[in-house]
């Protein structure tokens, strides 16, 4: 194995129950996913979380095309959930490249619930990094790719 | 399960870097390959970012490079904060207006 990569680690207080921050969190993530991060052809019109484990988690677009981005590996309504994020650095979705987004809900009080979020496995981008190089016709083009996230992140 | 390097070889050197750094010569005397396949197995490792070397007296000792992950992990992070401080205000204007099934 390639050496670990130090997981992303967020954590937020959001003024609604455990349960309620669970379902904005999941069943209405379009209302506040950032619209411009799609790996589609089109604008964002839906991102769907199937509830359940196996369930797929992914975008339908205004043009009626849909991308995926990972898919449900634990369940639990209120509590927690975990998915797998399997977007690439080329913005492709890729089905051996799995990294997993685990997001926990605590209550601290009937209103007011803390929400961790953990972006783990992310090694995977680094033993994925050859075959995206492949997919780019030109030398130096996963250095570019990097800059554009780079620049994109500010 | 497919193999993530897409190469058994680049793999196996891999796994070896991921214990320190090494040498060419050493990592070939620990393969069933010669050591100028080696040397061009680290050469792609290295145009992918995933490997750096530096000279070590008479030696280049190559290990793996954690900076091109880095710079998708700072992505990550910071994709993550502005989309979980969308994700209060979306609740927090819920509170506000006291319309919980919005």
């Amino acid at each position: 194995m390639i050496q670990a990569v130090e997981s992303v680690r967020r954590e937020i207080v959001v003024p609604v129950s455990a349960e309620r921050a669970f379902t904005v969190f999941t069943a209405e993530m379009t209302s506040w996913w950032p619209s411009d991060h799609h790996i589609g052809s089109a604008p964002i019109d839906e991102i769907v979380i199937e509830p359940r484990e196996g369930g797929r988690w992914f975008t339908r677009h205004t043009d009626g095309t849909e991308t995926s981005t990972g898919h449900v590996v634990a369940w639990e309504p209120g509590e927690r959930f975990a998915v797998t994020w399997q977007i690439g650095a080329d913005w492709k979705y890729h089905a051996d490249l799995v990294t997993t987004v685990e997001v926990r809900f605590l209550a601290e009080a009937p209103d007011r619930t803390r929400v961790t979020l953990e972006h783990r496995d992310l090694e995977a981008f680094g033993q994925d990094a050859e075959k995206m190089r492949d997919t780019f016709s030109q030398p130096g083009a996963w250095d570019s790719t990097l800059a554009a996230f780079a620049a994109a992140a500010r | 399960m497919m193999t993530a390097l897409g190469d058994p070889t680049r793999q196996a050197i891999l796994d070896r870097l991921s214990d320190g750094p090494r040498a060419v010569g050493d990592l070939a005397s620990d393969l069933p390959i010669s050591r100028p396949a080696v040397s061009q197995h680290l050469k792609v490792l290295k145009d992918v970012g995933l490997v750096r070397d530096r000279r070590d007296g008479t030696r280049r000792l190559y290990q793996v490079d954690p900076a091109g992950l880095a710079v998708l992990r700072t992505y990550l992070d910071q994709f993550w904060e502005r989309s979980l401080a969308a994700f209060r205000e979306t609740t927090e204007t819920e509170e506000s207006s006291g319309d919980p099934g919005s």
